[in-house]
């Protein structure tokens, strides 16, 4: 019961130290000044985090390539736009949901991501009749949450892969901590909904 | 979630992270509410589901890409300021990339992003096989056409026939006459072990040459970008135009000696009112 309740974090937070803001202050403004080194070295720094948002976003390497190339791209023209108002992570990560959504908006209709990631053995015959591994409980997960609608997605995303406060979330996504909270409880009963299959497997 | 316990306190609570006193709180409310213990239960579940989704770094092959478009962005950016006010043609080649921008928007293509550059460095092998062949036809020799047609449709089918390549060759050109656009013919030819063909057309008594090939067949293809169109202009010699770059898998060159950039040459495959407009507006700001 007590293992239940209190899982350790999916994933490590990865919260800015004060060291590592120091060190991107720097580097964010060489970049402001247009050194295309400084640009690389932000490229290098940020590019796995990144690609790790976009691709629980999307779903899809080829896509999440795009997203990452995209992102990259409008930071090379909006860097200037960067004032430190708030972490550069969070405006980053912003940058990545606008790309994100983008993306959706000018997706076919007839294209579902999700569709493609509702993968035909989660519907299969008697999942719960054959031991799952690791991997295809990875797989299983991503599915689930790729069928996921993206409002429920972005948050759950952000908090436990990108490992965002419920404040950063609020601020990326611009919406109340309340409303971050209530979309990740959402999220969590779907998911436990959509994945109760695993139940007996992941318990043994 | 169906209970209407306070959705941040039971995740905190969850995900290990309530003051002792929440803790005592929530646990107090677990023990009297089962469907508050349901709802943590189905957390729990969640959270540790979600531990299994690892951390993705950019795989190298992707990275190598991604940092490759990203090296010709920030280098055509720079090249752009530092030659803002030194290079004559600027401003066409600015009008270029805006072409270059409409063309590639009006292909319908995801990304609108894109580029023109001027070629640096000595001419590829590919693009010398193009401006070798069209140096054939301006020195007066007579092209061997493989098929002799004025039909880009029928070109186009051939084409796709012989040798599986494509190419967008516009029908018709309103606004124009239509002796001003001729096609010639088509001939295969080879670039690097590869079937290419070649396309002569003439334009306002100008010949043109279109060399396409499967870019995938060349070692050192036109570059490309992932973001877009990416256009390279070389002005060989002051003679020739030439323009290469990739699409949809096939590297082009368009050679000819028409005004300016040639960017006339570009109405072979694009005679959309659109396009039209905006290579008038290359021609005034050039």
């Amino acid at each position: 019961m007590e293992e239940t309740l209190h899982p350790s974090r999916p994933i490590a937070v990865n919260r800015d130290s004060e060291r590592k803001k120091s060190r991107d202050s720097k580097l964010l403004e060489d970049c402001r000044r247009g050194d295309p080194e400084a640009f690389e070295l932000l490229f290098e720094r940020y590019k796995d985090m990144v690609y790790s948002v976009a691709f629980h976003l999307c779903g899809n390497p080829d896509l999440a390539e795009d997203l990452t190339q995209n992102v990259f791209l409008k930071l090379l023209t909006r860097i200037r736009q960067f004032r430190g108002d708030s972490e550069f992570t969070t405006w980053l990560y912003r940058v990545v949901v606008n790309a994100f959504l983008d993306h959706k908006r000018a997706a076919k209709p007839q294209v579902s991501l999700e569709d493609a990631m509702d993968a035909p053995n989660l519907r299969g015959a008697a999942p719960q009749d054959r031991a799952v591994s690791r991997r295809e409980t990875a797989e299983a997960v991503r599915a689930a949450m790729a069928s996921l609608s993206y409002r429920l997605r972005l948050p759950l995303v952000l908090r436990y892969v990108a490992g965002l406060s419920y404040d950063e979330i609020a601020s990326t996504l611009e919406i109340t901590k309340g409303t971050v909270a209530s979309r990740l409880s959402r999220g969590h009963a779907q998911m436990a909904k959509k994945l109760s299959y695993l139940k007996d497997q992941h318990e043994d | 979630m169906s209970s209407l316990f306070d959705a941040q306190r039971l995740l905190e609570y969850c995900e290990g992270e309530s003051t002792a006193e929440e803790r005592r709180k929530t646990e107090a409310r677990l023990k009297a509410d089962p469907v508050v213990a349901r709802d943590c239960a189905d957390i729990g579940f969640s959270l540790s589901l979600l531990s299994s989704l690892s951390h993705r770094g950019l795989p190298d092959d992707r990275a190598d890409r991604v940092r490759g478009v990203l090296r010709q962005q920030a280098l055509a950016s720079r090249r752009r300021r530092l030659n803002r006010h030194a290079l004559q043609w600027a401003s066409a080649a600015a009008a270029a990339a805006a072409l270059a921008a409409g063309l590639f928007a009006f292909q319908g293509l995801r990304n609108p992003s894109l580029e023109i550059q001027l070629a640096q460095g000595p001419a590829s092998p590919f693009e010398e096989v193009a401006l070798a062949l069209h140096a054939q036809v301006c020195r007066g020799g007579t092209a061997r056409y493989d098929l002799a047609t004025r039909s880009p449709e029928e070109a186009k089918r051939w084409m796709r026939r012989q040798v599986r390549l494509d190419a967008g060759l516009a029908e018709k050109h309103p606004g124009f006459d239509e002796d001003q656009f001729v096609l010639q013919g088509a001939q295969l030819v080879e670039v690097a072990g590869a079937p290419a063909v070649r396309l002569t057309y003439w334009i306002d008594s100008h010949p043109v040459t279109l060399l396409t090939v499967d870019a995938s067949r060349l070692k050192s293809a036109p570059e490309a970008s992932l973001a877009g169109k990416l256009v390279h202009f070389r002005n060989q010699g002051s003679e020739f135009k030439m323009m290469t770059f990739i699409c949809r898998d096939q590297a082009y060159a368009l050679v000819s000696g028409l005004p300016e950039l040639g960017q006339k040459a570009c109405h072979i495959c694009h005679s959309e009112p659109g396009s039209q407009q905006f290579i008038a507006a290359m021609n005034s700001s050039s």
